[in-house]
């Protein structure tokens, strides 16, 4: 299976690893977006952390596909993901004048959906691409996991009015009955929503 | 995407991923039931470690029994820091047992075993397909002693240690397995269960006060061999 970019075929992996740096450079416009947000600037510093390192490693994740990508024959991709760009801009703007407690749930709902979005796809993207680039994918999803596991137990914790437990360190003893499998709702990670290979080819 | 569910009936727990239509629900199901048996008389030790040389499990099935086997010990290792942490809360200890200030972990670990449980299950329903033996029990070098570790977990902060060693060694297993396997049920299996086991890990670190998500990328330098494997 190939498409094409600007003229000329591109193999499969080459579409993948495109996509995928087009996912992560959303993620890191989104994160730097969230960042500037009032509620995360001025709010919790354990959150404003988290999103400060989280973006940091989405960078890395794009360095690491598009690097992949120069190595299969393609070219980098260095624009967001087209198709989600748009939604993920709109809804950090109509964030921006939220009451904060509404602000910050949403705010971490947005990223929690952007990490599931991404995990799934990559997971997607291992059983599609040749055996050399899964270990990568896998790697990255797994990350991406881990980002949306911490975001799911923040809002549990914001659900029942727990945000002083949002911190690093926590106290795990005040946890009870409020960390669990909320956090990892599901055995077997669902693919069902990933990205098609080609969204984010460079066009 | 949609694949058809197999002759055998499609597998709700495995609706939306990869792996649907490929793992049909009988042989789940009775994946699910010899995890189940063999926990309950804990002590299916898997085979004797002699016998490795002529394994029923050869290229990818090796990779799929390792992982079975990986799973059957998380499965038995929370069952046995849950098991601590019900001694405790009993005995009415303090903090000092798992049981002290640990509920919090008594529900993770309830669900992070049955998680574990079906990802044992489904690496041995991807072997029944293929005429090849169930594992059952921890058929693994040095395989009782993350379980012995468990038993004698003192502080809540060594239960969540003791998980999050095996989940860390299951997730950087499975990446490494997903470029090595050639069956596209492996492939789709290992790659929807390491994210998972990933975020058990994360789950774990918060509780344990650590950073949840320390880097940017899984290394695999404690990932488990095949040549663990003593089938």
């Amino acid at each position: 299976m190939a498409g094409r970019s600007a003229g000329k075929r591109v193999s499969l992996d080459v579409q993948v690893l495109q996509t995928s740096a087009s996912l992560e450079n959303l993620a890191v416009a989104c994160y730097a977006s969230a960042a500037r947000l009032p509620t995360i600037r001025d709010g919790d510093r354990a959150l404003a952390t988290f999103i400060a390192r989280t973006r940091a490693h989405h960078a890395a994740h794009a360095a690491a596909y598009n690097a992949a990508a120069v190595r299969e024959g393609g070219r980098p991709q260095r624009a967001p993901d087209p198709r989600y760009a748009g939604a993920v801009r709109h809804a950090l703007e109509r964030l921006t004048g939220a009451p904060s407690v509404t602000s910050l749930a949403s705010i971490v709902s947005l990223l929690e959906a952007l990490e599931d979005l991404k995990a799934q796809s990559y997971v997607r993207y291992a059983s599609l691409t040749s055996p050399k680039l899964r270990s990568l994918l896998v790697s990255v999803a797994a990350v991406e996991a881990q980002h949306r596991s911490f975001l799911l137990a923040t809002l549990q914790l914001l659900s029942v009015g727990a945000e002083g437990l949002i911190e690093i360190p926590t106290d795990p003893g005040e946890l009870s009955g409020v960390i669990g499998v909320e956090c990892f709702p599901r055995a077997f990670y669902s693919t069902a929503g990933a990205s098609a290979v080609d969204e984010g080819v460079v066009r | 995407m949609n694949r058809r569910a197999g002759a055998t009936g499609g597998v709700p727990e495995l609706a939306g991923t990869a792996l649907a239509g490929v793992v049909g629900r009988r042989a789940f199901v009775l994946g699910l039931g010899g995890v189940g048996a063999c926990l309950a008389v804990d002590a299916c030790s898997g085979a004797d470690p002699g016998r490795s040389a002529a394994s029923a499990y050869t290229g990818d099935y090796r990779m799929m029994a390792l992982a079975a086997a990986l799973e059957n010990q998380a499965v038995s290792a929370y069952l046995a820091l849950r098991a601590a942490v019900g001694r405790d809360a009993r005995a009415g200890r303090g903090s000092g047992r798992p049981g002290g200030s640990g509920s919090a972990f008594a529900r993770l670990a309830d669900a992070c075993a049955r998680q574990h449980a079906q990802h044992a299950a489904t690496w041995n329903a991807i072997l029944r397909a293929a005429h090849k033996p169930a594992v059952a029990g921890i058929p693994l070098s040095g395989r009782l002693s993350p379980v012995n570790a468990a038993r004698s977990a003192a502080t809540l902060n060594d239960a969540i240690s003791i998980a999050l060693r095996l989940e860390v060694q299951a997730a950087e297993t499975y990446i490494v397995a997903v470029s090595s396997l050639s069956s596209p049920a492996g492939v789709a299996a290992a790659a929807s269960i390491a994210p998972v086991e990933a975020m058990h890990a994360a789950i774990l670190r918060f509780m344990a006060s650590d950073y949840p998500v320390p880097a940017s990328f899984v290394v695999t330098t404690d990932a488990a061999s095949t040549s663990d494997l003593r089938l």
